[in-house]
């Protein structure tokens, strides 16, 4: 396949607590983002804003009058769909360039993911679609959720404690690479094992950390991109597939019906099979999405997740690298913006001593109620 | 969803759950439409006998709610009927697949059903 689109900027803040309003971190990354694009603001004709309070007030304050306009909610699921809008409002001509942008300041909010609130979603901080028949029982919080699918997990297939420990620590070893990660101090297995429950069986050091911070990043189509500073990353293809009915209870298959679909729509419209992924970046909110999303991609059987990581396969110089920037449980929870940052970085070979040596193919994946998955590559 | 019946049947001492009219397929909470069949307004309401297993359980060591001060458990449960619930237990050492029993706290407010190993007292 031919990739219409190819992003050719991209911008990160700080992360951390802030202080400071989704909308201005957005903004500065938006500006960072077009700065390393070497384009202007009058030249965005088509704007996706995620998780900013004001698309109208972003947009107004950057001087962006697009001609295609699109405000995401907030959940981290969305990060797939929205680069996939983007790359098909350039394929299909509706736009020539794109800024996607996103702003996060749940840190300063003081957002606990569990504690009640507004919204009906994880992110909006109740739970479910029926909080009526959670709230009795004190389920609040998406980390709970994750924790009965890794105790389900446990009983079907044994995973044990220290096999699920290897994503943390692995992914703390990649941020000791990573100058801008948040969560550099050494954390060997041990640490990890006696690292307090927040709701058993997960352990504080299976869930990524509340942040602030913004993320943008500038996609045009792949003709334009070649004239860009930056070598063009396209995007060779993007699916979703959602598990929203029932979604109140963990799924029997742990996303991996969806996840295969998502894996093998990818791989088939970019012509490149999962064998030329040389670097996944998965959605790790809480460590246990890392074995489902294993698994259901087919990069080992059903409940083989554990066992799949145990021995070095997802760190650097592995099989599989894994979340090269020390992902969500130690760079920085940025709902996936993070994430599709480091696959850029990647493949333009920007990520010094944890650079994936020649990566050409770099994947992402989401697994949560919509799943979907967003392949990157090198331009050819 | 409209679960006021699985409400005010625990208000009652019974377990209300839903089934597919259509296809019968577990339908709780009820959805307008049936995600399995397509059928509208699927809901056929049924009082379920208290019997089923544990899904999955997990144990809160925070305290997010005042009124749910940890430690304590969140169950799913799978009633013998089909339908799933989020629940807790009697007892968290309860094992995963093991057989349960409701007990339902008609009075607590709002009305609970709470989920005790088949095993501690009722039938062996
Ligand atoms: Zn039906």
């Amino acid at each position: 396949m031919n990739a219409a689109a190819a992003v050719v900027g991209v911008g990160t803040t700080a992360y951390g607590a802030l202080g400071r309003t989704a909308d201005d971190l957005a903004g500065e990354a938006l500006r960072a983002a077009l700065g390393d694009a070497s384009l202007g603001a009058l030249e965005v004709d088509g704007l996706l804003t995620h998780r900013v309070d004001s698309y109208e007030r972003l947009a107004a304050e950057h001087g962006i009058d697009p001609r295609w306009t699109v405000a995401l909610p907030p959940e981290g699921r969305m990060t797939g769909p929205a680069l996939q809008l983007a790359a098909g409002a350039l394929r299909d001509g509706t736009c020539r360039t794109v800024a996607v942008v996103y702003g996060n300041d749940s840190r300063t909010r003081g957002a606990t993911y569990g504690a009640g609130g507004s919204g009906s979603t994880a992110a909006g901080e109740g739970y479910g679609t029926t909080p009526e028949l959670a709230a009795p029982y004190g389920m609040t919080s998406p980390g709970a959720f994750s924790a009965l699918m890794l105790a389900r997990h446990r009983h079907l297939h044994g995973t044990t404690d220290r096999q699920l420990g290897a994503v943390a620590t692995t992914f703390r070893r990649h941020a000791q690479l990573n100058p801008d990660a948040l969560r550099r101090t050494d954390m060997t297995l041990e640490d990890y094992l006696v690292a307090p429950p927040v709701v058993a069986p997960l352990r504080r050091l299976d869930y990524c950390q509340i942040n602030d911070g913004g993320v943008a990043l500038v996609l045009t189509t792949l003709d334009r991109a070649r004239d860009r500073p930056h070598p063009p990353v396209p995007v060779l293809a993007a699916a979703q597939r959602s598990r929203l009915t029932g979604s109140d209870l963990p799924p029997d298959d742990f996303w991996a019906g969806a996840l295969a679909e998502v894996g093998d729509a990818v791989t088939r419209a970019s012509g490149r099979g999962r064998d030329a992924v040389d670097a996944l970046m998965v959605y790790d909110n809480f460590s246990p999405n890392v074995l489902f999303t294993l698994e259901g991609l087919g990069w080992c059987g059903a409940g083989e997740g554990g066992a799949w990581v145990a021995d070095g396969r997802i760190a650097l110089g592995g099989e599989l690298p894994c979340n090269t920037s020390g992902g969500q449980l130690s760079e920085g929870y940025l709902q996936g913006w993070a994430l599709v940052v480091e696959a850029v970085r990647q493949l333009r070979g920007d990520c010094g001593a944890r650079q994936v040596p020649g990566a050409r193919t770099v994947q992402y994946a989401c697994a949560a109620p919509v799943v979907s998955s967003v392949l990157f590559g090198a331009d050819d | 969803m409209d679960v006021r019946e699985h409400l005010d049947g625990l208000r009652r001492g019974e377990l209300r759950v839903a089934l597919c009219r259509h296809c019968a397929a577990p339908s709780f909470p009820p959805p307008r439409t049936c995600p399995r069949c397509g059928g509208p307004d699927p809901a056929l309401w049924i009082t379920a006998s208290g019997r089923g297993h544990l899904w999955s359980v997990a144990e809160f060591h925070r305290t997010y709610l005042p009124e749910h001060p940890a430690p304590y458990p969140v169950a799913v449960v799978e009633l013998d009927e089909g339908p799933r619930l989020l629940s807790t237990l009697t007892d968290p050492r309860t094992p995963i697949g093991g057989a349960v029993i409701a007990e339902i706290d008609a009075d607590a407010e709002p009305p609970r059903v709470v989920f005790r190993p088949e095993s501690e007292g009722g039938a062996p």
